[in-house]
C-alpha cells in the first residue's frame, strides 16, 4: 500500500510544481501525522509569543504546520525539518535551544552549586566563631583595666 | 580589606558584567534575518491583476518583494512610499512585487483599488512563500540583487529613501 502513497505524493508534487524530490523513504500517513505533530510542537509560532506551531491558531502556525506536513510527506527526517525551518527562521523559531550551547545549560547549575559552596563556607566560620568560648577576666585587676580600655574607645 | 574575597567577588561579578554588556550589543525586539545573504526562493505565483509571475522571470535586475495585508496598519502607512519608489525605479530595471499574506483576495483587491497600485501583488494563498522566506508578520520587505540574493530584509513598514539607499547600492 506504501506504493500508492508514494505515487499519490509524486502526483502531488506534480501538480504543486515544487520540484523538490522526496529526500527519503516516504512514511504512512500515520507516522507522518504524528511526526509533523511532534514537529510541531518544538517550533515557535512566528506570530503568537511563546506559543508552539502546534498549540498556535494564527495562520501563520497553520501554515508552517502545513508545511511540516507536507515535508515530513516528502521525505524529509525530522533533523532535515527542523534545519529548514531554521535556515529561514533562525535558531530563534526552535522553542528549546539546542543542547550544542552548552553554557545556557551548565552555567546556571554551576552558578547555584558556587552560590551553595559560598553559604556552606560562611555558615562554617560562623559556626567556629560561634563555639569559641568566651574569655571573660579573671581578676578584678583585668575587668577595671579593661574598663578602662572601654571608656577610652568610647570617648574617641 | 579581606582581599580574598575581593577577588572571589570580582571573579564571579566580572564574567557576569561581561554577558551583561554583551546582551546588550543584541535587540531583544529585532527578529533573525536568516535569509539575507542567501539566494531568494524562486517561486512561481498566480497575481491578483490575474497572470503568473515566477522569480526567476526577474533575475537580471533588483526585485523589491514587499509581504502586506490589508488589515495591517503599518502596511497602510509604507504604501504610498512604495508606490513612490516603484514609479521612481521603474525606468531603472528595479521590478517591484507584493505578496498578499494571510489575507483573502476580495480584501486585497479593495485595498489595491482604494489606494492605488504600481505593481503586480502576488497571492499566496498556504503562505508557503512566506514561510520560505521566513516571514513573521507584516509588512516585510525584501531587496533581492540581480544574481537573486537576498541583500536586505526590512521588519516593519519603510520609507522611499530607506528603500533608495538600498537600491541605489545595486545600481
Amino acid at each position: 500500500m506504501s506504493w500508492l502513497w508514494l505515487l499519490v505524493g509524486m502526483l502531488a508534487f506534480a501538480v504543486e510544481g515544487t520540484g523538490e524530490p522526496p529526500l527519503g523513504e516516504v512514511p504512512s500517513v500515520q507516522e507522518k501525522e504524528d511526526r509533523a505533530m511532534a514537529l510541531a510542537k518544538i517550533l515557535r509560532c512566528p506570530v503568537c509569543q511563546g506559543l508552539s506551531v502546534a498549540d498556535s491558531r494564527a495562520d501563520a502556525a497553520v501554515a508552517m504546520k502545513n508545511r511540516i506536513t507536507e515535508l515530513v510527506g516528502m521525505g524529509y527526517t525530522d533533523d532535515q525539518v527542523v534545519d529548514y525551518f531554521i535556515g529561514r527562521y533562525g535558531e530563534w523559531v526552535l522553542l528549546k535551544p539546542k543542547s550544542k550551547h552548552k553554557a545556557l545549560w551548565i552555567a546556571p547549575i554551576g552558578m547555584l552549586f558556587i552560590g551553595f559552596v559560598v553559604v556552606g563556607f560562611r555558615i562554617a566560620q560562623r559556626s567556629k566563631i560561634t563555639s569559641q568560648p568566651k574569655q571573660e577576666p579573671d581578676t578584678e585587676q583585668e575587668v577595671s583595666s579593661y574598663r578602662e580600655e572601654l571608656l577610652q574607645a568610647l570617648e574617641e | 580589606m579581606n582581599w580574598k574575597i575581593m577577588g572571589v567577588g570580582m571573579a564571579l561579578t566580572v564574567p557576569l558584567l561581561y554577558f551583561l554588556a554583551r546582551g546588550f550589543e543584541f535587540d531583544p525586539r529585532a527578529l533573525p534575518e536568516e535569509m539575507v545573504g542567501e539566494a531568494a526562493p524562486d517561486f512561481t505565483r498566480n497575481t491578483i491583476e490575474g497572470y503568473e509571475i515566477s522569480l526567476s522571470q526577474l533575475r537580471g535586475g533588483p526585485v523589491v518583494l514587499n509581504f502586506w495585508s490589508s488589515w495591517c496598519r503599518p502596511c497602510l502607512l509604507e504604501h504610498d512610499h512604495l508606490l513612490a519608489a516603484a514609479k521612481q525605479y521603474k525606468t531603472k530595471d528595479v521590478a517591484f512585487l507584493g505578496v498578499l499574506y494571510a489575507d483573502e483576495e476580495v480584501k486585497g483587491k479593495k485595498f489595491i483599488q482604494k489606494h492605488g497600485a504600481a505593481y503586480p501583488t502576488l497571492l499566496d494563498e498556504t503562505q508557503r512563500m512566506a514561510i520560505d522566506y521566513g516571514v513573521s508578520g507584516v509588512p516585510e520587505t525584501f531587496v533581492i540583487d540581480k544574481d537573486g540574493k537576498i541583500v536586505k530584509k526590512f521588519t516593519g513598514p519603510i520609507t522611499k529613501e530607506a528603500l533608495s539607499e538600498v537600491l541605489d547600492g545595486l545600481l
